[in-house]
């Protein structure tokens, strides 16, 4: 009898962590590094977003490796988020404080990925020009201050949550096990989620400037 | 076989043992206890657990610790059950292991063994500093696993209040109460197994017991007609913290590894501990046994301390405390070496015993006496294992088991033995239990419920009058008033004159009770009313203590009265005329003293008579010397 | 037929327990003399006499003692309504309480206020005791004692957790000279409340069955060979987690844990990393991290990692957790694949 395949309980949460990490991480990695090209301007940038709708089966890569797993890893994310109550105050510590952060960027997330598919894709499905010209398209959304700044806290907030369920998904996982273990991991989860902020950075900038 | 119904009141060490071997035997066990049975007291032992196992290639044998414990105990315990407790040992360690307990280990893997006061042999099996801790956790894990299995059911937050009697006098079940609801209820068994721990709350706060050391249970069933053995001997620790609350234990360790005892020469002296020259500092351990110094045994560097405070009145600020200082030692050694023990005393007082003496005085620690138990005697002069009458009180149905039975430890008990004694007591009771049950032609079915119902008004009653009794006594500051009383006129040092006004004022103490005030008439889960029966049953067992004191006009093992000491004769060895003139008064105080004590309960105060000791492995030659 | 005992209802904290009626009816009597307990019984009351011991007293004897002297001073004072004597206010600094406090499981909570001598060394255990001898408060009104627990007082049984400042911690080794005043008391949080700082934490001990932390062993009779072997190093990381004396702090702190929720709570979890390690646990090993692999096991755990933080005992409870994450991934992949284990 193999407890762990019967009772769903373990399996779900795995399959959350995985999704989190394994489509979506590293999508999110792709996605930020492409997007960081929008620097070398709009014919370079609007060449690539052509190249990339020319893939083959493209729409059922994005549904299965982006689109399913971002809606399962949502939905179950706040079912989680609705068994735990954070007292950050009460006790201070660092990783209490990255565990409330961790849930508060999963609810931010779920609406900038909302705002931001609706300012692209759903945009487009109004006015299917905007994917003639998708740098004027952002450019015209970012040099908007209130936009620009959503997105680069949205964007944070995502680096973040990918840093840090990094971090935890190795104590999870079995990855890191003592505690000395368990901070040299979370250290290095810092300048990655630096590195990949600031390459996100540096796309969002390159299209306002 | 059909299983009976047996309870087992107790959930420390002893009980859980006897809980468990009764389950084995295919009874159902009904466990009571005060609180979760994983908060007892068996927790707070530190030190160890002897049993010759002679891994430390010593040529430890089995007759040695025998002797060894006799020796200590001053001839005063009954040998068959000691020589069937050390030769139990090994396997029982053996069994607690494969139980899971976190024995400290050899290189080799092997169980490490350390060395204890009063023995040659590395004999003490420890896990970590927190032995006592573990063996009560693996055997509440085989409980649990058991009531898991429905075969135990666990009774947490009752109260034991009383026995029920059939017509004939067997024990037939009891009566306890829930200690949130209040609610008294009866329990049928057809046997009740008594683990309920020490005493050492008689002498609150100046004990290193827990809160739940009352000794009530015990005092209940005495009062109900069973017999109390060798009350008067009751172990003080010399080296206990000061605190208001309670007085926590400092491992002889300390002054193993080299810590000095001493006091200013100068009584009332106000220059702090550091200011004091070595010129004016007195180590009376070091003066008065020159050959020992600092690592004499518990009883003597009990009885010096108490000296030098109480009579001498030297006592650090004119106070009950002494130093004990590691200050002159390297402090990485001492890290290394006391390094929980130091945790401990920096958590508690909030001082750095490396920079500042530490403070201490004696405390009381470990009753040796306790319920009269029966035991059957093989052709070895062990136990007859598995023999119903191992372990029965007086009352046919009724066993006790650790630390409120008496048969062990004698006047004195060695270091590392309570645990011992506590699980091979629990061990062998439920088996005697489970034999006494399976001899049982009838049940408690065939007693009616007028016993019950009548014990449970009883109770009921007495409940009423404490909850509205409207006097003026407080029964925690009897129960205080009871500690300072027991501390200075039945404690470390006896004298007749205070045990006798002790006497009137132990009387005087429970006539107060008429005059209660409990101040909580509160119905749910209200502590007083617990507490105020528990004082109550204490003050009861005092009086026991001190009329079992106040008769025995001898010097053994815990129990010192000056008055009727026999010093060996000064710079006199065996062999001299003054030594063998000595060795023969020893002996004839033997003829007079060497018998067990029996308190009888009547309504006038307790009645003593004396029992011979058996002593037929290890005969009362030879005086112990110190020198 | 034996009598069977029902199932201790009682102890169910759900449903509200009415007192014994014996409790709450009002005998009208006032017994005031020694042979209180007047009503005939079973066991009629044994009266406390002292006449036998009147011949046997040399009463000049005592009376000289100072202790005595001083315990018939005690009974002069011992009136309850009085505050504190003077001389115990002299004595010490006051310190103040302030102390959430609960009737029962149903009433509402309020808070209490109390001024109370404190001496060198003091722990909040030891002032809830003073307090419970003279249960005043700061305005002077007299009120039922504070209920809390507590056994061993030195920081080993368990008993005394409770939240201490906004922490959870053990009241016994809570110095006062460490506390900021006033100290606020609270009731272990994310437990039944039974009354004032008492909390019901028999969860405990059924998170414990439920994933089967104990060696399974044939029976408790000798079997006349040694346990096998642990080598120093395995025993020093393995005896950390038997200290674990189940006081509650690491599930009070612990954001996924709750009375309400499924959770075993970070205690549970690292008993099953020490069963697992024992030679003779390891046997049963899968079955434990079944356990902990379904509902409220381990993947309930959110790694906020205050469990470390607050325990008492410094057990690491975060290295158990990670250890038991690398464990159960193992096993998923086992199930998974099949292995010959069961």
């Amino acid at each position: 009898m193999s407890a762990s395949l019967h009772n769903r309980h373990f399996l779900y949460r795995r399959i959350h962590s995985l999704l989190g990490l394994v489509p979506l991480g590293i999508f999110m990695v792709f996605h930020l590094w492409q997007n960081s090209q929008a620097r070398l301007g709009a014919a370079h940038y609007n060449a690539l977003v052509a190249k990339m709708a020319e893939i083959n089966y493209l729409l059922v890569f994005e549904a299965t490796l982006v689109v399913v797993p971002l809606l399962l890893h949502a939905a179950y994310g706040l079912v989680i988020l609705g068994s735990g109550t954070a007292e950050p105050l009460r006790y201070s510590y660092r990783r209490n404080w990255l565990y409330w952060l961790q849930r508060m960027s999963g609810i931010a997330m779920i609406a900038f990925v909302a705002l931001h598919l609706g300012l692209t894709r759903i945009a487009a499905i109004i006015d299917p020009s905007i994917y003639n010209d998708m740098y004027s398209h952002m450019q015209h959304s970012l040099s908007q201050p209130v936009t620009f700044g959503v997105y680069m806290v949205g964007l944070w907030l995502s680096v973040f949550h990918l840093a840090n369920g990094l971090a935890t998904a190795a104590i999870t996982w079995g990855l890191t096990t003592n505690a000395a273990a368990q901070r040299r991991f979370g250290l290095l989860c810092i300048p990655f989620g630096l590195v990949l902020g600031a390459l996100g950075t540096q796309g969002l900038i390159g299209f306002v400037l | 076989m059909k299983g009976r119904e047996v309870i087992v009141v107790g959930g420390g060490i002893s009980g859980l043992w006897a809980a468990l071997r009764l389950a084995e035997s295919g009874h159902r066990v009904l466990l009571f206890s005060l609180f979760e049975v994983m908060r007892s007291h068996s927790a707070s032992a530190q030190g160890g657990i002897n049993a010759v196992l002679d891994i430390k290639g010593q040529r430890d044998s089995i007759f040695q610790h025998v002797q060894d414990t006799i020796k200590g105990g001053a001839y005063l315990a009954n040998q068959p059950p000691v020589k069937a407790l050390c030769e139990a040992a090994p396997g029982l360690l053996h069994t607690f292991e494969r139980m899971g307990v976190m024995f400290s280990r050899t290189a080799e893997g092997l169980l490490d063994q350390r060395l204890f006061s009063g023995v040659r042999h590395q004999r003490t099996c420890f896990a970590g500093t927190s032995t006592g801790q573990q063996l009560l956790y693996s055997l509440d894990q085989q409980v649990r696993r058991l009531e898991a299995e429905k075969r135990i059911e666990k009774y947490e937050w009752w109260e034991f209040l009383a026995i029920v009697k059939s017509p004939q006098g067997r024990c037939c079940g009891i009566v306890a109460m829930n200690l949130r609801s209040l609610e008294v209820r009866p329990f049928r068994a057809d046997a009740v197994v008594l683990a309920t721990g020490g005493i050492g709350q008689l002498y609150a706060p100046h004990t290193t017991c827990s809160t739940s050391a009352t000794g009530a249970a015990a005092s209940r069933v005495y009062q109900q007609g069973a017999q109390f053995a060798n009350a008067e001997f009751f172990q003080f620790h010399p080296s206990a913290m000061l605190g208001h609350d309670k007085t926590r234990l400092m491992s002889e360790a300390v002054r193993g590894e080299g810590g000095r005892v001493w006091v200013p020469r100068q009584a009332r002296d106000r220059r702090t501990a550091s200011a004091i020259p070595e010129s004016d500092r007195f180590y009376f351990l070091e003066e008065w046994y020159p050959r020992y110094g600092n690592n004499v045994p518990r009883d003597l560097a009990a009885r010096a301390i108490w000296k030098v405070t109480r009579m001498l009145g030297l006592g650090v600020g004119g106070g009950d405390r002494v130093y004990l200082d590691i200050t002159h030692l390297d402090a990485t050694m001492v890290e290394q070496r006391l390094g929980s023990l130091l945790t401990l005393y920096r958590k508690f007082s909030g001082i750095d015993p490396l920079s500042q003496p530490m403070e201490i005085f004696p405390a009381a620690h470990y009753s040796m006496g306790g319920l009269w138990i029966d035991y059957e005697k093989d052709a070895s002069g062990s136990l007859v294992m598995g023999s119903p009458r191992n372990h029965a009180t007086n009352i046919p149905g009724l066993y006790a088991c650790g630390e409120c039975d008496y048969a062990y430890h004698g006047a004195n008990r060695l270091g590392a033995n309570s645990l011992l004694s506590a699980a091979f007591s629990g061990r062998i009771t439920g088996e005697a239990a489970a034999a006494y049950l399976s001899g049982l032609m009838q049940g408690h079915e065939s007693l009616g419920d007028q016993p019950f119902e009548a014990e449970v008004r009883y109770q009921n009653q007495i409940n009423h009058h404490f909850i509205h009794a409207g006097g003026d006594q407080n029964p925690y500051r009897m129960h205080r008033e009871l500690g300072e009383l027991m501390t200075t006129n039945v404690g470390v040092v006896r004298d007749n004159g205070p045990l006798d006004s002790s006497i009137v004022q132990l009387y005087d103490l429970e006539q107060r009770f008429a005059r209660l005030h409990l101040a909580e008439g509160h119905p749910w889960a209200n502590q007083t009313l617990a507490y105020a029966r528990q004082v109550l049953d204490m003050v009861k067992l005092a009086q026991v203590v001190a009329v079992s004191a106040r008769n025995r006009d001898e010097c053994r093992g815990a129990h010192y009265k000056p008055a009727f000491d026999l010093e060996p004769p000064p710079h006199a060895y065996p062999g001299d005329a003054a030594y063998d003139s000595y060795r023969k008064r020893w002996q004839t105080n033997n003829t007079r003293w060497l018998k067990t004590t029996i308190a009888e309960y009547h309504p006038e105060g307790p009645r003593i008579h004396y029992e011979p000791v058996d002593t037929s492995m290890v005969a009362p030659s030879e005086p112990r010397d110190y020198r | 037929m034996t009598e069977k005992t029902p199932p201790d209802d009682e102890l169910n904290l759900n449903k509200p327990v009415a007192p014994p009626p014996e409790l709450v009816d009002h005998l009208d009597d006032e017994q005031r003399e020694p042979e209180w307990l007047t009503e005939a019984t079973e066991r009629p009351p044994e009266t406390p006499h002292i006449d036998h011991y009147d011949d046997e007293d040399d009463p000049d004897r005592w009376q000289e003692s100072e202790d005595t002297a001083e315990l018939a001073a005690n009974e002069d004072e011992s009136a309850p309504e009085h505050p504190w004597s003077q001389a115990e206010h002299d004595a010490a600094e006051v310190v103040q309480l302030k102390i959430r406090r609960q009737d029962d499981p149903f009433s509402t909570p309020y808070w209490q206020l109390f001024d109370i001598p404190s001496h060198e060394r003091d722990n909040v255990l030891s002032l809830l005791r003073t307090l419970r001898e003279h249960p005043i408060t700061g305005s002077g009104e007299r009120v039922d004692p504070v209920a809390f627990e507590h056994q061993c007082m030195e920081e080993v049984c368990g008993s005394c957790a409770m939240l201490i400042n906004g922490r959870p911690r053990m009241a016994c080794s809570a110095l006062i000279a460490d506390l900021e005043q006033p100290i606020v008391l609270e009731p272990l949080p994310k437990f039944p409340l039974v009354r004032d700082l008492m909390v019901d934490r028999s969860r405990l001990f059924e998170h414990l069955k439920r994933v089967q932390a104990w060696i399974h062993v044939d029976g408790a009779w000798d079997i006349h060979q040694p346990g096998l072997r642990i080598a120093q190093q395995q025993w020093a990381r393995d005896y950390l987690y038997s200290r674990c004396m189940h006081c509650g702090c690491c599930m009070a702190a612990c954001p996924q844990y709750d009375e309400h929720l499924d959770f075993v709570g970070p205690a549970t979890l690292a008993q099953v990393r020490l069963m697992n390690a024992h030679p003779n646990g390891r046997a049963t090993r899968s079955t434990r991290l079944h356990a902990i692999m379904g509902d409220g096991g381990l993947s309930d755990c959110g790694n906020a990692q205050n469990c470390v933080k607050v325990c008492p005992k410094e057990i690491p409870l975060t290295t158990a957790i990670g250890e038991l994450g690398r464990a159960t991934t193992v096993q998923l992949i086992k199930d998974f694949f099949g292995s010959s284990e069961p």
